[in-house]
């Protein structure tokens, strides 16, 4: 009887434990968002698209400044020269080929960028996920043999380009290891997994993920970044229609 | 001149033709194919020009179409979020004045089937109110049209045959047997799909590009369904398809919203939003929204739904990207029917899909919303063009009239366009098509007044001594010239009669039959230009022909005054020595 009544007790204790770490879901959406704020991030990246049984690979010179502005020119032989600047909301491209800036709006945000599983308007999204979805937190999972909290966000607006997402989050390092984007429909239309991650400043940072267009079929595009250094000032200059003439 | 004298010269003039019969002949020869060539070719672009603004009515537009103006304004880019609201009352009131009306909710977005993807036009219809305004309806091949409440879509044939759907009408046989691997679930479902195709080995070419030789290559035989295949085996084989879930598709669409932004940055406000208004409305922008320090930027502050609407329209007008708001949106669908009818637009990159099924969150979100109003009159046969009881201005007293009957007012907002309002690069195409080939008719008609003008010409110089003796018996210059303009109004008039006999007897089976054009549309992406796909006919354009029989004696006539009345400068004493 006195091992029954320890047993419980050791149970109890452990549950009590363990139901006192578990993280709220808006604790656990703001360390997805703090992962993601950076002040200035400068790297090379390279995007690998497989599609219809054909692999691209495109390479890259990137900027950013928080996550409102960004600048990448493309350096692989096919697109070189072409530019993407992100800023004030909106995108341009500067096409080398027509010398020519266009402004990326309307229908044209739908388009895949540059062929991969990604589209300008995944690109676009600006503020933090804590200020755009309401969470919550469906519990603990297993990923890839990792423990995870599983995360529901469904939006507050009613015009959220994508409704609804599931997030995976590392339970051990807060690292987002999935995440899932759905249709207003409740139907999955995008997933993205974390491949790596490094340690940059002693910070995690993720350095490659993949990410596919569930409507593509057999399509995935892999995203690496390099040579990440971040929060070293970036002059203004970068990030002006100015840069994607020059 | 007394009609005496010309009825006298009629005769001298006639006597003339028959003089040097072989000239004569080949000049009416001449007038008789210009004639014909020009009364053929006006009537057919004719034909084909009335046929499609028949098919623009009736299978893509109506008559006319109730809009918001803003819309209109931005039609090309099909602008989904302008939408008005109450299509109901709007199509009762038009009832009640003698129309007909359709809600339609236009918009575009990506088709996924098994085998690809294609960018598709959809159109969220009321099937009932749409077949009383449009005709497509009744041109389903397989299948049948959508019913209201269903996720479902009637889809084009070209879009069909392009995303493997519904029953394939012209398979190679490799793709036949694939088809049938995976909808056929016994051997006997599988032998009664082979047994609705006709064998025609296609052909390719051989060897080098000089070769001649023409080889089957083993698989590429094409299958024709067979046109004897009842409709109860139609169905059957529709069926088949259906079971197999090959006409399970998926649409993906992004549903634009208008919203008026909670917050706008300085540097955005001042740099894209500012400069870009009216200046009428950016006292309206300024009174909505005011600058916050802190966060540097413009908050809203206005609640009034109307005036954020107008707000909307001068962010929009502003082409003002933060004012629209994209929604990513995948419905799962099933293919129903399949569309092939006379007109190119519902065959091709288009589906129609039940409009209630579209009103929530499962569909595109549109709580009552409506892209369009098509009108049309009630009980107007479909070979009628709308005339003015159609146009916009007696539609709108009608739709107010009507409107004022339930105690309603026709929202400003609102405006009725009419078909040509949204055909302009069309009808800009047909005057080209139908024009050029007309100054080439017209050039070749010229050209053999040139020839009687010739004839004439060569008739006086060889007559110069005869036409001197006639002067010097008393015969006036006016006279003279008279003889020889009746003698090419003869030439004309004779050639003339023959050109329209010629004419009508080459357009009557042109009107009758026509010449059957589908397989040349399939070719060209479901359209050759103008709007008709199947068979094109001809028209009897009687004005016209009775135009260019007259056209054609007055300038024959006409072409034979400045020689002659050259030659009766002449002295009569040269006139008479001349060799």
């Amino acid at each position: 009887m006195k091992k029954k009544l320890f047993f419980i007790m050791l149970l109890a204790s452990v549950a009590s434990f363990a139901f006192a770490q578990t993280p709220t879901a808006a604790e656990l959406l703001a360390r997805v968002d703090a992962n993601e704020i950076f002040n200035t991030i400068e790297y090379d990246g390279e995007m690998i698209i497989e599609h219809q049984n054909r692999r691209f690979v495109k390479t890259f010179r990137g900027w950013g400044r928080g996550n409102a502005d960004s600048f990448i020119e493309f350096t692989n032989p096919e697109d070189r020269g072409i530019r993407y600047l992100k800023t004030d909301g909106r995108l341009f491209v500067y096409s080398p080929d027509t010398e020519r800036i266009t402004l990326i709006s309307g229908h044209m945000l739908r388009e895949s960028m540059m062929g991969s599983d990604m589209s300008y308007e995944d690109t676009m999204d600006n503020a933090s996920l804590a200020s755009r979805y309401n969470p919550i937190l469906l519990g603990p999972d297993i990923l890839n043999g990792r423990p995870v909290w599983m995360l529901e966000l469904n939006a507050k607006s009613r015009t959220e380009s994508y409704p609804r997402r599931m997030l995976w989050i590392d339970q051990e390092n807060g690292d987002l290891l999935r995440y899932e984007l759905f249709a207003l429909s409740g139907a999955k239309l995008k997933e993205y997994n974390l491949i790596r991650v490094e340690v940059i400043d002693g910070r995690r940072f993720p350095v490659e993920g993949e990410m596919r267009d569930l409507l593509r079929r057999g399509s995935r595009t892999t995203f690496i970044m390099r040579n990440v250094v971040l929060d070293r000032p970036i002059a203004d200059s970068v990030f002006t229609q100015r840069n994607l003439r020059r | 001149m007394t009609l005496f004298g010309i009825w006298e010269l009629k005769k001298l003039a006639l006597r003339n033709l028959t003089r040097h019969k072989v000239k004569t002949i080949l000049t009416l020869a001449a007038i008789m194919v210009s004639v014909a060539l020009y009364i053929v070719l006006n009537s057919w672009l004719g034909g084909m020009a009335i046929q499609s603004r028949r098919n623009i009515v009736n299978f893509e537009i109506g008559a006319a179409k109730l809009q918001t103006r803003l819309y209109f304004e931005r039609k090309d880019e099909m602008p989904s979020y302008e939408t008005f609201l109450d299509w109901e009352i709007f199509h009762e009131a038009l009832y009640r004045e003698g129309y007909v009306s359709a809600p339609r909710f236009v918009f575009s977005g990506t088709l996924f089937s098994q085998s690809g993807s294609a960018p598709i036009l959809f159109h969220g219809i009321n099937p009932a109110a749409e077949k009383e305004v449009l005709r497509y309806a009744q041109y389903v091949d397989f299948g049948r049209f959508v019913q209201d409440g269903n996720f479902e879509i009637a889809l084009g044939t070209v879009a069909a045959e392009r995303l493997r759907v519904g029953i394939p009408t012209r398979p190679l046989r490799l793709e036949l047997e694939e088809l049938i691997a995976s909808v056929a679930r016994s051997q006997a479902e599988a032998d009664f799909i082979r047994s609705l195709y006709d064998i025609t080995p296609s052909v390719r070419r051989g060897g080098d590009i000089f070769s001649t030789e023409e080889r089957i290559v083993e698989g590429n035989e094409r299958m024709i369904l067979g046109r004897n295949a009842s409709q109860a085996d139609l169905d059957r084989y529709w069926n088949i398809i259906a079971a197999s879930g090959r006409n399970d598709v998926r649409i993906n669409a992004i549903i634009d919203i208008k919203a008026a932004p909670e917050m706008i940055r300085r540097h955005r406000w001042e740099n894209e939003l500012w400069p870009a208004l009216r200046p009428e409305d950016r006292v309206l922008v300024a009174a909505a929204y005011v600058y916050e320090d802190f966060m540097d930027a413009y908050h809203l502050v206005e609640q009034d739904e109307r005036q954020l609407n107008l707000i909307l329209d001068a962010m929009i007008r502003a082409e003002y990207a933060g004012a629209i708001r994209h929604v990513n949106q995948l419905m799962d669908v099933v293919v129903v029917g399949v569309i092939n009818s006379p007109a190119p637009l519902p065959n091709g990159n288009t589906a129609f899909i039940p409009l209630d099924v579209l009103q929530d969150r499962a569909g595109m979100m549109l709580e009552g919303g409506v892209t369009e109003l098509i009108i049309r009159e009630r009980g107007v046969p479909d070979s009628r063009l709308p005339g003015q009881s159609e146009s916009s201005a007696v539609i709108t007293a009608a739709l107010e009239l009507g409107l004022a009957s339930m105690g309603r007012t026709l929202p400003d907002e609102l405006a009725v366009f009419v078909w040509q309002d949204y055909m302009q690069d069309y009808l800009g195409y047909e005057a080209l098509q139908t024009g050029a080939p007309q100054v080439v008719a017209g050039l070749l008609l010229f050209l053999s007044f040139l020839v009687i003008s010739c004839t004439i010409l060569l008739a006086i110089l060889e007559r110069t001594k005869e036409i001197g003796m006639m002067r010097a018996l008393g015969m006036t210059d006016r006279q003279m010239i008279m003889l020889y303009m009746l003698e090419a109004g003869f030439l004309g008039f004779i050639g003339s009669v023959l050109g329209i006999i010629l004419g009508c007897i080459i357009n009557y089976p042109l009107v009758k039959y026509g010449i059957d054009f589908s397989a040349m549309g399939d070719l060209m992406d479901g359209g050759i230009g103008f709007r008709t796909t199947a068979i094109f006919r001809s028209m009897w354009n009687v004005p016209i022909i009775i135009g260019a029989g007259i056209a054609a004696t007055l300038l024959s006539s006409f072409m034979a005054f400045l020689p002659t009345r050259r030659a009766v400068k002449k002295p009569i004493t040269d006139s008479l020595r001349f060799e």
